[in-house]
């Protein structure tokens, strides 16, 4: 009673209900950092915004034009492409990988803690150094190419961004270095919840190793796989950075990715606006692969 | 069906594998003894009871003939094939887990046919042979639906199913009822009984609830420490125990202790000591004792509950408590102190000439007490 009577009162007064007072920061800084660029962009994909100009009468409506020229544009086309292709090899790896370590690695103990630890660790590091380092590596004055001249192997010196399939082999290396690890740790935790109980069962109904992997194993970590697979696929339909510090998207524009191709239309092409419908396009695509997905992680499910 | 011989079985966890394990004795620096000189003759069709308290190997026991656990010491043979090293799969043997195990993301057709699909068994012989384990144990129309959807007792006749389909030659059974409700276990425990009575095989059987081992097997074999205490029927485990660990597991409510008794010997003829009296042993128990030459010596003295009598003459109480319990009633009775339990058929008793802290007298039988060494702790009556 009292407290009813106190919150009319507070409202009579034209207090803020406090839930609404508690959430209205974070809610501000979200709006404006998150929602109202994705907002701008949104609205700025039907226009022809350069990007610089706030003169309002250099702006016009274009409606879909902009859509419409993604159908014909060869340079996206290519980076559609390369994003596809790495996408494919780099999830591919990651999860098959990541799997196949945390079987390896499920059993803890000092040694299996140790290399655990050091898979995870180019994770922590942010793509941009994980990039440098492997330019030290590969490059054509990096460490393996002094190597091969010190012992006199010059014929084998490596120029990984010679050629187009190369520069790729070596994005998908060095993407599939950074994010093993991670994958490997999400793994590794839906393993530990998979019950002891069932392999003992399944080993008095006659298993063996690879048969509880396929009955037992597999069955039970069907969502850790999904959201293993979708964050894996986000990941690398968004790459950039890696390609950027590599390739630099060559040679020429041939490794260039979607977001590679988004962020040069905007920031050297000054093409805001097709950029922005591009990035809309892109959004749009992942979440329907995101939606397919969780809906056939869905039928696939255990329920325990 | 088969035989099964277990010879002088021993489980050591190495000090380096240990941290889930129970505490219990310790043997070398820090290994973990979890069974030693375990010794069982199991014959074809003999349903076999391990009972015991949590921690006493009973569990790895069990684990260690279906090959979950590796055999540290000892000889486990199968109808007199040594199967120390013999996979799992290939010993035959089925086995009920404590928390089902069924698979989750198969039906309970599924999950009965699957040992048989791994087996690469014709589909019609799958079929024919599930449709009439699920009919044995009435779950045919269970047989499309997933194990979630089923309730506890459910779960467990499938878990039961998907054994017997297999047709093993020993059925090994982990705590089966244990997480069960009490009336569901007392159904499910009859069922086990007729179960057993279908089908003709080997059962071995581990709980630590003594009313299951009483009632299920034909043998039990009580475990405490990783050691057998005792190997019997259920009718000599409960009249004979061997010694004080087994009298006091076996019986509910517990066997009433007398610890600072002597056993005395007088003109050829044994007197035991208790409530400041001397009571001469009866005949049969006399004989016994004489032919080990036994001498005088502490005991402890032991009587069960329902063997004492409230009469008219005997030994003087006082009651404190008085607990019914339907068909019997618990007296708690004081003597200097001393808690005795008595449980006398309610049909017997006029409640209301009961009443706390009355004086009353109690009585017993000499020919149905026990008597245990104090430092050894063994029924100084066993043979």
């Amino acid at each position: 009673m009292r407290s009813a009577r106190m919150k009319k009162k507070g409202r009579r007064r034209g207090y803020l209900n406090p839930s609404f007072a508690f959430a209205m920061p974070g809610t501000l800084v979200y709006s404006l950092l998150l929602m109202l660029p994705i907002l701008f962009a949104f609205a700025s994909s039907f226009t022809n915004w350069n990007g610089l100009t706030i003169n309002l009468e250099n702006l016009r409506f274009i409606g879909i034009d902009n859509y419409s020229r993604m159908m014909e544009d060869t340079a996206l086309k290519t980076a559609v492409g390369v994003t596809l292709f790495i996408t494919v090899v780099v999830v591919l790896a990651v999860n098959i990988l990541g799997l196949g370590l945390a079987v390896i690695l499920k059993n803890s103990g000092r040694m299996t803690n140790i290399i655990r630890t050091v898979f995870f660790l180019p994770y922590i590091l942010s793509s941009i150094a994980v990039s440098f380092i492997w330019m030290a590596i590969i490059s054509y004055t990096g460490i393996i190419n002094s190597f091969l001249i010190s012992i006199g192997l010059d014929d084998f010196i490596i120029n990984f961004s010679a050629t187009k399939w190369s520069s790729i082999f070596w994005i998908c290396v060095v993407e599939i270095w950074r994010s093993i690890g991670f994958y490997m740790t999400i793994y590794l935790a839906a393993l530990q919840g998979v019950p002891q109980e069932l392999y003992e069962a399944c080993v008095m109904d006659g298993s063996g190793k690879w048969s509880r992997f396929i009955h037992i194993t597999l069955p039970m970590i069907v969502p850790q796989i999904t959201v293993a697979f979708l964050l894996s696929v986000i990941n690398e339909l968004r790459i950039y950075d890696v390609i950027f510090v590599l390739t630099g998207g060559g040679p020429g524009t041939s490794t260039q990715s979607i977001t590679y191709n988004i962020l040069t239309q905007s920031f050297v092409n000054w093409r805001s606006g097709y950029a922005s419908a591009m990035a809309v396009a892109l959004c749009v695509v992942i979440t329907i692969i995101a939606a397919v997905s969780m809906k056939i992680s869905k039928k696939l499910e255990v329920d325990v | 069906m088969a035989k099964v011989t277990l010879h002088n079985i021993m489980k050591v966890y190495p000090a380096v594998d240990r941290g889930e394990k129970p505490a219990g004795k310790k043997n070398r620096s820090e290994d973990f003894v979890a069974v030693r000189d375990f010794n069982l003759e199991v014959s074809d069709n003999e349903f076999i009871v391990f009972v015991g308290p949590s921690g006493c190997g009973k569990s790895t026991t069990l684990r260690m003939i279906a090959g979950l656990e590796e055999i540290t010491e000892g000889e486990f043979y199968i109808d007199d094939e040594l199967v120390n090293d013999v996979a799992p799969k290939d010993r035959n043997i089925a086995m009920v887990f404590q928390n089902y195990a069924l698979y989750p993301h198969m039906t309970v057709y599924n999950n009965m046919a699957f040992s048989l699909k791994l087996r690469k068994e014709k589909k019609e012989v799958i079929d024919q042979k599930v449709r009439s384990s699920a009919e044995l144990l009435d779950i045919t129309e269970l047989l499309h639906r997933k194990p979630k959807t089923l309730s506890g007792g459910q779960r467990q006749r499938v878990a039961i199913g998907r054994a017997i389909v297999r047709d093993p030659k020993v059925f090994l059974m982990d705590e089966p009822l244990s997480n069960l409700d009490t009336k569901l276990r007392n159904q499910m425990r009859a069922e086990i009984i007729k179960l057993r009575e279908r089908i003709q095989t080997t059962f071995i059987y581990v709980t630590h609830d003594q009313i299951e081992a009483m009632t299920l097997g034909d043998r039990i074999v009580v475990m405490n420490n990783g050691q057998i205490q005792q190997i019997g029927t259920p009718q000599e485990v409960f009249d004979d125990p061997s010694n004080l660990f087994v009298a006091g597991f076996i019986g509910t409510p517990q066997m009433n202790f007398f610890n600072d008794e002597k056993l005395l010997l007088n003109e050829g003829k044994y007197y035991i000591t208790l409530f400041d009296q001397n009571i001469e042993l009866p005949q049969r128990k006399q004989e016994i004792l004489k032919a080990r030459n036994q001498e005088e010596t502490d005991v402890v003295v032991g009587i069960r509950p329902p063997h004492i009598t409230i009469s008219d003459n005997g030994t003087l109480a006082e009651l404190d408590i008085i607990e019914m319990m339907g068909s019997e009633l618990h007296l708690h009775l004081n003597v200097d102190g001393k808690d005795i339990i008595v449980v006398t058929p309610t049909t017997a008793t006029d409640l209301s000439t009961l009443h706390k802290h009355q004086q009353v007298k109690f009585s017993f039988h000499p020919e149905l007490i026990h008597i245990f060494d104090k430092e050894i702790k063994t029924n100084l009556f066993s043979l």
